[in-house]
């Protein structure tokens, strides 16, 4: 689909028009993250608050949707959980509603005057009143849309808990998403958006020129075969939890707000524990991977409770970073996370900074590691914005920096990191570092390509860069992480299958010449140098690409560290390579090689 | 002696041993020697890949397989995790 149409709803005006993203535009950022970044640069004012009407959120899908591993969306904003640039993907089947609609992406602009949600049909779209769903869960808000694909936000949106994500497809038989990370679910509050409803009729094959049809229909066959041999075999259970067991046997397992890297018993909430309460695997459209988990729990105080889709990454925080190994309690934090439409990732995070603050008496809240009741009470609290949870939705960096203990709140540049120590593993602490979204693992998951070069720092700047450009470049066709981070091959060759479908579906027919490695890497580095841009001009800079305190301290089990003088050694290579100034900013030649208009 | 500790599925490759001692006297070695000490040594930690700290820091920030070890030394051999 490389003709791609747009919608821009302006909720002020109450408007919605078409456009049609202009041909050099798709051109030199192929779509998903790619326009989506060009989009935000462009038209967002510098220094907006993130939760005025002035920020605008931005949905959009990849000119591969239509072929397996291909149909998630993104969500873009500027964050109001960080301030940055912030790209949120999601999985399930509302991207390819978009598609069949007829669209590439929405822009929404403005904020209602009351609760609204936005229908699209085809080509008839309207802005309706949702004031009936004030309050509802994200569950809620998707049963009640009975026929169409829906992406909405929970009560933790509607009140800008500064994490609240948007939650499609929950209730659907089919993987639901969660554009997860950074808050883009408060922006869409701060909008009075509810919800967007999509119903469409068309097979994205149809945006595909007549002539090229029978070769994107034997691409479909050739994907699915590639995800079931190459793919599939590393996916496990799925959720990425067989990560958990060697997290924990690597001793890079966040234990207790990142203090520790290993926890006794931590099978408990494992791959085969997991596997134990399985009901079903879901898949997203059309992708043979079956990827997502739903579980419903046997035992203990939680036994009935069903929960669409579990992850390594929210089990690891809200477990044993919570010093929390009882797996029903794990899955009720999640489903409460999805209900209120929040972060499993953040919570976490923020619960086992409360919990270390608690310990050690630095905060008048009483809430253990461990503590079932006690952690749930206050998952409920943050989504209400209730007492204490009131300033702990603002986020760990906001609600650390008025209590006066920065020091405990494992965050870069706001947002919240990932479930790995890299006190051990140090090339991720670069990625984390340089993330254009703030604390990111997967911009660049650096730790299985170190392998050829294991033992020396030489190249591991380069390797982040590298990874950050490829993924940059996938990200504009939205191509799923899971199929590069769970490939029993070699992750290039889902490079190449994307390269090789941009040409099918007339790449070469449409611009006058042929897509390859090169030019698809270029692009990935053109787009992560234009997200870097749009952080500058926010004011970001070196002082920001650092380590939260806590990894920049010996571990308490290990001793493991990483010293600020070595990190640094990482961060003057990698701004070299990327063409950045030692402040970290882009310099003109930089933006003259890429051709990036400022 | 160095005390050598090994994480993952290495220590199973290893004997299931760790912490390892290894008695070098008052000598200083370099990294690599010293790993080529443990049982199965060099060989196993290159099939199965491991992150290497010396003394809680990655040695890459060091010298690399070259970095000298003494007596008092404490070397973790972590296993490679791939996920996301």
């Amino acid at each position: 689909m490389l003709e791609q149409k747009i919608l821009r709803v302006n909720l002020s005006e109450k408007s919605i028009k078409e456009e049609h993203v202009p041909t050099e535009i798709t051109e030199k950022y192929i779509g998903g993250k790619g326009l989506g970044a060009y989009y935000l640069y462009k038209e967002l004012k510098p220094k907006i608050d993130p939760l005025s009407p002035e920020n605008k959120l931005l949905f959009f899908i990849g000119p591969l949707i239509g072929l397996p591993g291909y149909s998630r969306h993104v969500v873009l904003s500027k964050s109001p959980l960080t301030n940055t640039f912030s790209d949120s993907y999601a999985g399930g089947w509302f991207g390819a509603e978009l598609a069949k609609a007829g669209y590439s992406g929405i822009i929404i602009e403005g904020k209602a005057d009351g609760l609204v949600y936005l229908r699209i049909e085809d080509g008839d779209s309207s802005i309706e009143d949702a004031e009936n769903l004030k309050g509802k869960t994200t569950y809620d808000t998707v049963a009640f849309f009975k026929g169409y694909h829906v992406a909405t936000i929970g009560p933790a949106g509607e009140r800008l808990v500064r994490f609240a994500c948007i939650i499609n497809d929950s209730t659907k038989p089919g993987r639901s998403g969660v554009a997860g990370r950074g808050g883009l679910g408060a922006v869409m509050g701060s909008k009075n958006l509810k919800a967007i409803v999509i119903k469409g009729r068309r097979d994205p094959i149809e945006f595909v020129p007549e002539v090229l049809r029978d070769k994107v229909r034997e691409l479909r066959r050739e994907f699915t075969e590639y995800l079931k041999k190459e793919v599939a075999p590393g996916i496990g259970l799925g959720g990425n939890l067989p990560v958990m067991k060697m997290s924990a046997e690597a001793r890079v397992l966040p234990v207790k707000n990142f203090r520790e890297g290993f926890i006794e018993g931590y099978e408990a909430v494992g791959e085969d524990a997991f596997r134990e309460i399985r009901i079903r695997n879901t898949s997203c459209y059309l992708c043979p991977l079956a990827c997502g988990v739903y579980t419903k729990v046997k035992t203990g105080p939680f036994v009935g409770l069903e929960l669409d889709r579990i992850e390594y990454e929210s089990v690891a925080l809200n477990g044993p970073n919570c010093g929390q190994l009882d797996k029903g309690t794990i899955a009720k934090v999640c489903l409460l996370c999805n209900e209120y439409g929040m972060d499993t990732m953040s919570v976490g995070n923020i619960t086992s900074f409360v919990m270390e603050c608690s310990e050690k008496g630095l905060i008048d809240y009483k809430l253990d590691y461990g503590d079932t009741e006690g952690q749930i009470k206050f998952v409920e609290m943050i989504g209400k914005r209730e007492g204490i949870g009131d300033l702990f939705a603002e986020g760990a960096k906001i609600a650390a920096e008025k209590l006066g203990l920065v020091r405990y709140a494992v965050n870069i540049k706001g947002l919240e990191i990932p479930a790995y120590d890299v006190r051990g593993p140090v090339g991720m602490a670069l990625a984390y570092a340089t993330a254009d979204r703030g604390g990111d693992h997967l911009r660049a998951w650096t730790i299985s390509a170190e392998l050829k070069e294991l033992f020396t720092i030489k190249g591991k700047a380069k390797l982040t860069k590298d990874l950050q450009d490829r993924n940059g470049a996938l990200w504009c066709l939205i191509g799923c992480d899971n199929i590069p981070g769970n490939t029993t091959g070699d992750p290039m060759k889902f490079v190449d299958y994307s390269i090789n479908a941009l040409n099918t579906i007339g790449w070469k027919e449409k611009f006058g010449w042929e897509m390859d490695r090169e030019k698809f890497l270029e692009i990935g580095e053109r787009i992560y140098n234009l997200s870097r841009l749009f952080n500058s001009r926010e004011g970001f800079a070196r002082r920001d690409d650092q380590l939260p305190e806590r990894l920049k301290e010996p571990r308490e089990d290990t001793g493991w560290k990483i010293d600020e003088v070595d990190f640094e050694k990482m961060l003057d290579e990698y701004y070299s390579l990327r063409g950045w100034d030692e402040g970290g900013k882009p310099v003109s030649k930089t933006l003259e090689r890429l051709q990036i208009e400022v | 002696m160095v005390k050598v500790r090994v994480y993952g599925n290495i220590r199973e490759s290893l004997s299931g041993n760790s912490p390892i001692l290894i008695d070098i006297g008052q000598r200083r070695i370099r990294l690599k020697e010293l790993i080529g000490k443990l049982p199965g040594g060099e060989e196993h930690i290159k099939k199965k890949i491991a992150f290497i700290l010396v003394n809680g820091r990655n040695c890459i920030f060091a010298d690399g397989m070259d970095t000298e070890i003494g007596a008092d030394d404490v070397v973790d051999v972590l296993s490679v995790v791939a996920g996301g």
